[in-house]
């Protein structure tokens, strides 16, 4: 899976943005970094609000304008600093280098144009392909991804094709130009379980065959496990932990991880009510200056409220920003369904850690 | 990545007690309807700004005449035709207001001074010598009233129409929405030409040619508001509760039509105004003495080559309801449609 | 998934006639509804129709009944009446003896043609540019500007707009000419004071539904497609916003023929609606009714057209869903 030396194709160094509304300045997201390696995929995990589609419309370059301001940070992709980019430059990657593929399929695609057009779009724009050049790829990928017949299909117009086809069709374009970085937002939120397994399967697939890496956006924990090489937990506009799949699933440190893999139903747990961390996310208008989810754990010490804690290594791949890993912090006991975790990730690794 | 080294007093790393509990309240003040809707105009500035402007002509329509002490039909000939004089005005030259006008060979002329004539005509007069200032806001007035009686009746049989229509659904609704449709389908204008020959100008009449077409807006924006509260739940629970259907139409989805009314209405009021002046441009207005704005024009577009001012001042003041009403109207629209992002 | 059936464009093809059919028999009936609300509101009208009736005698009257029909029992006249119409005979004006209204009509559609047309082009070319370049530039002057722009041509009514401009450019600066119809610069005052009223609907629709379409999701994914502004907007952008604006032909037409009323009037300008003034001034009912049948027609036509069009333009409901 993950090697340690790969190529890091996307670095993102203390990111922070805000939006400038009506109420005041929103600190949508403070402070952010990671990395991504070619072909690995990143999941980034959150609530709404937490700040994951606002980091990957950054990367995009596809935060409105008019209110959208990036604070501090960088963007780094290819040497350069994609924040800094102007909107013409950003073109030229969009499409070509970073595509993306939303969440509602019924909603991404032009009713007005066939879908042979909206394939084609970005391989004529940026590829210097000829029209033919262009629809032979295109029916190339509609094979590519799954869809029977496409010289019909090439005609037809997006109120033709199911939910499922049409996702489909958003990856098909999205792929058009063998994008180094895709980046998934929410991509089977919308879909009918069934159709969410058919379409992660398709990605996995292509992924292997196209060496593209992939950010992963979602909320839905079950997604990651199918789907993920390694995985960042986004809180209050901030990374809170990230690690290998392994490590966050079965590892976990965050008390906020903790909520969040507590409450996913399981068929092994033991407990009897279903768990659900309690509160809302912070109003990013007047972000706490703390631990962003101070508020809401059952766990948090004085400290949480005053200071943001830094990222502490728990091993070469896994980092978490809790006052929990400070030496001087007292042992908790994690949930029960978090202890079988790491009584489970012990076995399996012959110990780490804490118990 | 970093192990932080500080020293950080051993006392902050008790536990905070935080009960979680607590972190349910919700933050800000939950506003009603009403309230967030308030909020929302407020914000728009030209809708305010033309508040107030409605507010100073309606005022002026009620007290205009009143306080210029001439009556609105009492002629005098002698005094016909007489430009604009206001006192205190009547020497500051750039403003129409000084009593001169001039003729076509360029010659600046008073004809107050010319006449002999004490007294002062804020907007001059007529060929008839009546005050037009008086004639201005009483014809005001009776535009007002004409166009505001016209939207209640609208008002009244629209949601009528409509509630019954959105609400009992099926055959009921059919038939009544293929009327609706076959309605629509015959141009206003010609209902309301037609019925004004028939029943002779005035002022009943032409309300009632204004309402026979005017409901049908209403109707429409009534039924489909109706349909959608007919899904909520809370009718649902009305039913079984026993309520009859009259009751649920009147006590729990009338005041959520509100919203819908207000809009509809504060759009037909300036329709009705336009058509009513209209009616009076084209010779199916009110009869002499009577005066309305559209009357008004219409007399002074007569002369309006050698008296302007006969013409302008009802055209600025209809103008600038209609603008106003208009800019009132959308604000109201934007406010109350939840569908608007702060 | 479901497969996709060829004969599924055949079947949006078949109920494509059935719905040209049903729009066409409803054509029809309004338009019938039309004409027997004319006749019997002209029936009710009190009074003689004949110029000077009062210096007549009753047998000169009764004489003139006869002769235009009007001693016979209503049903009857209405039955002959209808038939006259549904054939093109709108009978003979009152004024002018022995010119058939459809006559009359005809030398007057010509005018009002053209000023209607030229109205309906000026308005929807500068109406949509105002709307596109409000909503490309939404909450900043340019958009400000276009939305006042775009209240006051719905406001202020067209008469006002007319003697305005009649007066200030005409009268005062002298640039063109006050009145008739007598060559090109003829049509340029009336032209623009009827085509305020349609800039201003064609503004706000297509600056409602221009902004609607900018915040959708497939202009978000054409950007991340990297695809630029202006193609955003002219490519992408315009083709969604621009079919709604098909339905605003209908009201357009209508503010048309009002407009046309007054607009002739104080022009002077030789069209239908000039004429409809003066017919209504002497109580002409042959020419009342033909015009307002007219109008009816005009009307109903264009919005059946608008129904058709819109079935045209739009791919979701010209090529009906293969599978869903």
């Amino acid at each position: 899976m993950l090697m340690n030396k790969q190529e890091t194709i996307l670095k993102v160094n203390d990111l922070n943005i805000s939006f400038h509304t009506f109420a005041g300045e929103v600190k949508a997201i403070r402070g952010v970094n990671f990395e991504l390696k070619k072909g690995e995929t990143l999941a980034i995990v959150g609530e709404s609000g937490s700040g994951k589609s606002v980091t990957s419309k950054s990367i995009m370059g596809l935060l409105p304008k008019s209110n959208s301001e990036v604070k501090k940070g960088e963007i780094l992709f290819q040497g350069k600093n994609l924040t800094k980019l102007s909107d013409k430059q950003m073109q030229k990657i969009r499409g070509k280098d970073i595509a993306m593929v939303f969440q509602d399929p019924m909603t991404s695609l032009n009713p007005t144009m066939t879908i042979g057009k909206q394939i084609i779009e970005p391989i004529l724009k940026h590829q210097n392909a000829s029209k033919e050049e262009a629809k032979k790829r295109a029916l190339e990928l509609l094979s590519l991804v799954g869809i029977p017949k496409p010289e019909q299909r090439f005609k037809q117009y997006p109120h033709q094709f199911s939910g499922g086809m049409r996702q489909r069709v958003v990856v098909a374009i999205a792929l058009a130009c063998n994008p180094k970085i895709l980046i998934a937002d929410e991509p089977t939120t919308a879909l009918d379980v069934t159709i969410q397994a058919q379409i992660l399967e398709l990605m996995k697939d292509l992924q292997k065959k196209i060496e593209t890496s992939i950010i992963f956006i979602t909320h839905d924990l079950g997604v990651v496990a199918n789907v993920a090489d390694r995985v960042a937990v986004m809180y209050g506009g901030q990374i809170v932990e990230i690690g290998t799949v392994d490590e966050i699933f079965y590892n976990p440190k965050h008390p906020y991880t903790w909520g969040l893999l507590s409450s996913m139903p399981s068929l092994d747990a033991k407990e009897e009510k279903l768990f659900a961390i309690p509160g809302t996310p912070p109003d990013l208008l007047n972000p706490p200056k703390g631990d962003p989810f101070a508020a809401r754990n059952q766990f948090a010490m004085k400290i949480d409220f005053e200071q943001q804690p830094p990222l502490y290594q728990v091993s070469e791949t896994h980092f978490a920003a809790t006052w929990l890993l400070h030496p001087n912090a007292p042992k908790v006991e994690p949930p029960e369904s978090i202890k079988q975790r790491m009584r489970q990730f012990n076995a399996q690794k012959g110990g780490d850690h804490i118990e | 990545m970093k192990q932080q080294e500080e020293n950080i007093d051993k006392s902050l790393f008790e536990p905070a007690g935080v009960d979680t509990l607590s972190a349910e309240k919700i933050e800000k003040p939950s506003l009603n309807y009403w309230q967030d809707a308030w909020l929302r105009i407020k914000k728009n500035k030209a809708a305010v700004v033309s508040m107030v402007i409605l507010f100073l002509i309606v005022f002026m329509a009620l007290v205009g005449p009143l306080i210029s002490g001439k009556d609105f039909s009492t002629q005098t000939t002698s005094e016909a035709n007489l430009p604009p004089r206001i006192q205190g005005l009547e020497h500051v030259s750039f403003l129409p207001f000084t009593g001169e006008r001039t003729l076509k060979n360029g010659d600046v002329v008073n004809p107050y001074e010319q006449k002999g004539i004490e007294h002062y005509y804020w907007f001059g007069t007529d060929n008839l010598g009546r005050d037009l200032f008086t004639r201005v806001w009483k014809g005001t007035q009776i535009s007002l009233l004409i166009a505001v009686v016209a939207a209640v009746i609208d008002l009244i049989i629209g949601v009528a129409y409509g509630a019954i229509s959105g609400y009992f659904g099926g055959k009921i609704d059919n038939a009544m929405q293929r009327i609706l449709e076959v309605l629509m389908g015959i141009p206003n204008l010609i209902v309301v030409i037609l019925m004004i020959l028939v029943l002779k100008p005035g002022i009943i009449p032409i309300i009632i040619a204004l309402s026979i077409t005017g409901w049908i807006s209403m109707a429409r924006v009534v039924r489909a508001q109706v349909m959608k509260l007919k899904e909520q739940e809370y009718v649902l629970a009305a039913r079984t509760l026993g309520l009859s259907n009259f009751k649920i139409i009147f006590k729990h989805m009338l005041p959520n039509l509100t919203g819908v009314m207000i809009i509809n209405t504060m759009f037909t009021i300036p329709s009705a105004i336009f058509f009513e002046a209209f009616l009076s441009f084209i010779g199916l207005g009110l009869q002499e003495p009577q005066a309305s704005l559209g009357t008004l024009i219409e007399d002074g577009f007569k002369s309006m080559i050698a008296f302007p001012y006969q013409m302008v001042y009802p055209a600025i003041i209809i103008s600038v309801i209609m603008i106003v009403f208009n800019l009132v109207a959308d604000g109201v629209r934007d406010a109350l449609d939840p569908k608007m992002k702060d | 998934m479901s497969k996709y059936t060829e004969k599924s464009v055949l079947s949006g093809g078949a109920s494509m006639l059935k719905y040209l059919i049903r729009r066409v028999a409803y054509m029809v009936v309004t338009l019938f509804i039309i004409v027997s609300i004319t006749f019997f509101l002209m029936k009710l009208i009190p009074g003689s129709p004949f110029v000077n009736a009062q210096k007549l005698s009753e047998a000169q009257q009764a004489v003139l009944n006869a002769k235009y029909g009007l001693d016979q029992p209503i049903p009857v006249q209405y039955f002959h009446y209808m038939i006259n119409t549904f054939t093109g005979d709108l009978g003979v004006s009152f004024q002018f003896n022995n010119t058939s209204v459809t006559e009359l009509l005809s030398y007057r559609v010509g005018p009002s043609a053209v000023l209607g047309l030229q109205a309906i082009i000026l308005g929807t070319i500068v109406g949509i540019f105002l709307g596109v370049v409000g909503a490309l530039r939404q909450n900043t002057w340019v958009d400000y500007s276009a939305t006042f722009l775009a209240v006051i041509g719905k406001s202020i009514p067209s008469f006002v707009f007319a003697g305005l401009l009649q007066y200030y450019i005409a009268v005062k600066l002298g640039l063109l000419p006050t009145q008739f119809w007598n060559g090109f610069e003829y049509t340029i005052l009336p032209t623009i004071a009827l085509a305020m009223f349609p800039i201003s609907i064609c503004a706000r629709f297509m600056r409602t539904e221009m902004v609607e379409v900018l915040e959708t999701d497939y202009i978000l994914l054409a950007k991340a497609k990297g695809a630029g502004y202006f193609e955003i907007a002219f490519k992408h952008a315009m083709r969604n916003a621009l079919i709604p604006v098909v339905t605003v032909l209908g009201p357009l037409t209508v503010s048309l023929m009002t407009g046309s009323l007054v607009i002739e009037k104080i022009f002077s300008i030789p069209g239908i609606g000039e004429q409809f003034v003066k017919a209504i001034t002497v109580n002409d009912y042959p020419v009342i009714m033909g015009t307002t049948i007219l109008f009816a027609v005009l009307f109903v036509v264009v919005v059946f057209i608008v129904d058709i069009l819109y079935g045209i333009i739009d791919p979701r409901i010209r090529v009906a869903g293969g599978n869903k």
